[in-house]
């Protein structure tokens, strides 16, 4: 009797997740609890970093089978995954298949007012000069010699500021990375006022940042209603590869723009857009799994991965200040280079910033509507390049 | 390396080229619209001179990139702004045009813009 009732409980403990753990999930494990604590006290990101976390901390849990990553190695059997998979292999799908962030994109097309930038079309040059940061850090990728070209792509493109881009790109192109690349992106999402600000003050003079740009004229509603038709017009004859993200982007925006459709651009803005950030977040968070972990060199990736990621982030802003610095000069000193950080994308903090130092240097400037400009251009940008990157290393 | 140096050659490339194809664009479309505007407000304007004197009219004089038209403002935005205009006259709004709306240049105290300043950032 005695014997029996010792078997049982033997038999339980050993069949319970706590005989099951390794240290490799208890790291993970600890690594999400992290991430939680910065999302609900520090407030990074939090309606990413929650999800994103939580998914870490459940798919490094063992014996759960919410996540079975054995699944998707090549190569990958869909019907293996449907009749095996457990609940975040399913939702995964939306990742693999490139669902997801395109329809985030359409959501924040349904937010983004793109008045700013056709009032003032010049600054999508400046949107496009802080895409240098992610082919720059694409060489500086490939000269350390440990990533492939996919792999380098991948990491690159978290220079864009764009955490759905470098989702969807990383899903197409390196699906094994997507775990470190994501929350990499959306970290220094988090972190553009601390990042930002020491470059645009260290690449400008006091006069350059005291600049007062003149009244943006108003914008009127055909402008508006025109923008988005045209722009999915020439980017997906241009790169059809990024008509995913650009046509699902001007397609919200076209919802909020044409004023006929309010219960769709409603929806777009919220109900969608936060549903799929949950099944997005969750699923990328449980990609990070102990067994990625013990791979040979992961580790070493996984570092490289986020400094390259500074890098390419801070290249991107810099080099948006100086493109900036070239329009100061040739406008004859009508243009503030501030705004030129906000080509990163990242939107809105990215404008913000460039508001903020911009009206330490002059308390009377509001440069927060012109840097609005290159900011959205810098969305559209940095799915053009991501478009660009998947086009030839796809 | 020399394969990576060509992709970020022409990536910057194209995302230049696609932007400012995008520019270009903006540039021409915003120019017919405009214009199109223009011959609009041309046509209300008449109308508006036949009925002067009748109560408020509103209507623009100028082109459209002129900071002194009024297109591109809402017709709510163009409303409250004679209806303040009239309030400030103490007037019923008879035979009240406001043939201009143009945004006037800083002239506020320092300390008011400070304070509004303060105001604003703790908002954003």
């Amino acid at each position: 009797m005695w014997q029996a009732f010792v078997n049982a409980i033997t038999k339980l403990a050993s069949e319970s997740g706590f005989a099951n753990i390794t240290y490799l999930n208890l790291v993970l494990i600890s690594i999400a609890l992290v991430f939680l604590y910065l999302a609900i006290v520090k407030n990074y990101e939090p309606l990413l970093l929650v999800p994103i976390a939580f998914g870490m901390l459940i798919a490094n849990l063992p014996l759960g089978g919410l996540m079975n990553p054995s699944l998707w190695d090549d190569p990958i059997s869909f019907e293996a995954i449907l009749h095996e998979g457990g609940l975040l292999d399913l939702l995964y799908l939306g990742v693999k298949l490139g669902i997801y962030p395109p329809l985030i994109f359409l959501g924040i097309g349904a937010m983004t007012d793109f008045g700013p930038l056709i009032a003032n079309p010049k600054s999508l040059l400046l949107g496009a000069a802080a895409q240098f940061g992610i082919f720059g850090t694409y060489i500086g990728a490939m000269a350390l010699g440990i990533f492939t070209p996919q792999q380098a792509g991948s990491i690159s493109i978290i220079g864009g500021a764009d955490g759905p881009t470098a989702i969807w790109l990383t899903s197409k192109l390196a699906p094994e990375l997507l775990g470190p690349i994501a929350l990499a992106a959306y970290s220094y999402m988090a972190l553009v006022p601390i990042i930002q600000p020491p470059i645009m003050k260290a690449l400008t003079t006091k006069k350059e940042r005291e600049v007062v740009m003149q009244q943006l004229r108003p914008v009127s509603k055909t402008e508006k209603i025109l923008f988005p038709i045209i722009v999915t017009i020439i980017v997906v004859l241009i790169i059809p590869s990024a008509a995913p993200l650009v046509a699902m982007l001007m397609l919200g925006n076209l919802f909020k723009e044409c004023g006929v459709v309010e219960r769709l651009s409603d929806t777009a803005q919220n109900a969608l857009t936060n549903i799929i950030t949950i099944f997005l977040g969750l699923t990328v968070g449980a990609t990070a799994s102990a067994d990625k972990l013990s791979q040979p060199g992961f580790g070493l990736q996984a570092l490289s991965i986020i400094l390259l990621g500074l890098i390419a982030f801070s290249v991107g802003t810099a080099a948006g200040v100086l493109f900036g610095k070239v329009m100061y000069k040739f406008s004859g000193g009508k243009i503030n280079p501030l705004i030129g950080s906000a080509g990163v994308s990242a939107v809105p903090m990215a404008a913000r910033v460039s508001q903020v130092v911009g009206q330490k240097a002059n308390p009377q400037n509001f440069l927060l509507m012109h840097a609005m400009g290159p900011n959205v251009a810098g969305v559209i940008g940095s799915a053009v390049a991501a478009g660009v990157l998947l086009s030839i290393l796809g | 390396m020399k394969d990576a140096l060509n992709l970020a050659i022409i990536g910057t490339t194209v995302v230049f080229a696609s932007l400012v194809l995008i520019i270009i664009c903006i540039k021409i479309y915003t120019a017919i619209v405009a214009m199109i505007n223009n011959r609009n407000n041309k046509s209300i304007n008449k109308n508006n001179d036949s009925d002067s004197g009748k109560g408020i009219s509103v209507h623009s004089t100028t082109n459209v990139n002129s900071s002194s038209s009024l297109d591109g403002l809402s017709p709510e935005l163009i409303a409250v702004i004679t209806a303040a205009i009239a309030a400030c006259m103490d007037s019923s709004g008879a035979g009240l045009q406001v043939k201009s709306i143009k945004r006037i240049g800083h002239n506020t105290p320092i300390w008011n813009v400070a304070g509004r300043n303060e105001h604003i950032l703790s908002k954003i």
